[in-house]
């Protein structure tokens, strides 16, 4: 298991992205905030997989991981994407995406992902999504959020009108 | 400037608290964009008025101790509820936060919730305007458990996440060109309507498309599809080409 961070405060954020642009958005982002530091970047899934298992010694508190990338992770090899959340138990998994589908974004609240933003998100409103996410809060579009309130409510009246028909 | 008809929120009060509500009129007389319609102070005169209205309501604002003695009490006004005013959100103004009552409440289908002496008036107008414009206005611990619940369900219903199988990989040679190019937007998250517009056909069409897709692949989701199609693109990066 990786070591905790113990550097200091500054929270340790590893960004895995595919777009050149958005890490340079996101790098842009955490360096005017004394708070946060950048451990390490890359751009591909293999690259991605080395910097966490073998070339950072020190558990990042957060990782950006963007949408395309962690579908390409999920579909090739899920199950070392599982071993990394045992070593890193500490860490929390950020989403970022220029678009998504409400099935991927379930899935990922299934999977405890709590972090989600779409690119093109402020720079301030990024690293206010880390803090929030870190102190264990939910950071996500607000048309989703209501999507999941809706989704609960709509679960409830199924459940009734199952009930109704079974008779329980 | 004045708010068209159209732009006007227009909210109806349901609360018993004179002095509350007083000082709700106040605060949201402010707001030129919100407009009070009607005001009822007990759970009879608030029964008749779901039951009789007939003009567009954006939103209601009641007070818990109305809503749980509708509940408690009445199934048939809130049935009506629905159906004279299927597109009115409900926002509950409570004297206390419950968290059990109030997951309750979400489940019926409320989208906003406050506390009354937690809040100010700016986030009073905050609130109408945030829920009626279709988000949701609640405590971030009601939002954590209701992800949490939610999150339980789905894991329920979809099973653990898995990386798909050669087997499974396999069954896209059964899509045709169309439903590949179609999965192919799937993959890249694009909805239904944005992949009609990319390919020129309806959105029935795409509908159409996907089912068969799910079937031919053994999918129960754009989820599992998607997977498949990228899982397949890793292992043979030509997929897409050589069979088609």
């Amino acid at each position: 298991m990786q070591q905790p961070n113990v550097s200091g405060n500054a929270l340790g954020v590893v960004i895995l992205e595919k777009d050149g642009r958005f890490l340079a958005d996101m790098r842009e982002a955490l360096k005017n905030d004394a708070e946060m530091r950048v451990l390490g970047e890359r751009t591909d899934l293999p690259g991605a997989r080395a910097l966490l298992t073998e070339e950072i010694d020190e558990a990042p508190d957060i990782i950006v991981a963007g949408l395309d990338l962690l579908k390409e992770a999920v579909a090739s090899d899920v199950a070392t994407l599982m071993s990394l959340k045992e070593t890193m138990p500490g860490a929390k998994l950020i989403v970022a995406s220029e678009r998504y589908a409400d099935e991927e974004v379930f899935r990922m609240i299934q999977e405890g992902i709590r972090g989600f933003f779409l690119k093109g998100t402020p720079p301030e409103l990024i690293t206010r999504c880390i803090r929030v996410v870190l102190s264990g809060g939910i950071w996500m579009d607000n048309s989703f959020i209501a999507r999941i309130f809706e989704e609960v409510s709509h679960r409830n009246e199924e459940a009734g009108m199952r009930d109704s028909v079974s008779g329980n | 400037m004045e708010n068209s008809a159209r732009d006007t929120i227009r909210i109806v009060i349901f609360d018993g608290d004179t002095t509350f509500v007083d000082s709700l009129k106040k605060t949201i007389a402010a707001a030129t964009d919100i407009r009070i319609v009607d005001v009822r102070g007990d759970i009879d005169s608030a029964k008749a008025f779901i039951l009789g209205v007939r003009e567009r309501i954006d939103l209601i604002l009641v007070s818990f101790n109305i809503l749980k003695e509708v509940v408690a009490s009445d199934m048939e006004t809130l049935v009506k509820l629905k159906e004279n005013l299927p597109e009115t959100r409900v926002v509950v103004m409570g004297e206390r936060y419950v968290e059990e009552e109030i997951f309750r409440m979400v489940e019926q289908g409320i989208k906003g919730f406050f506390v009354k002496g937690d809040i100010s008036s700016d986030f009073i107008i905050k609130c109408v305007r945030v829920v009626a414009q279709g988000q949701v206005w609640m405590d971030a611990n009601l939002v954590n458990r209701v992800f949490e619940e939610f999150s339980h369900y789905y894991a329920q219903a979809e099973g653990k996440l898995r990386s798909p199988s050669h087997e499974e990989t396999d069954r896209l040679a059964l899509l045709t060109k169309r439903e590949m190019e179609l999965l192919e937007l799937v993959s890249m998250s694009l909805k239904n309507d944005e992949i009609a517009e990319r390919l020129f056909i309806s959105t029935k069409t795409v509908k159409t498309h996907i089912r068969n897709i799910f079937e031919k692949l053994g999918s129960r989701n754009r989820v599992d599809a998607t997977l498949l199609y990228i899982g397949a693109s890793k292992r043979r990066p030509q997929v897409a080409q050589l069979e088609h």
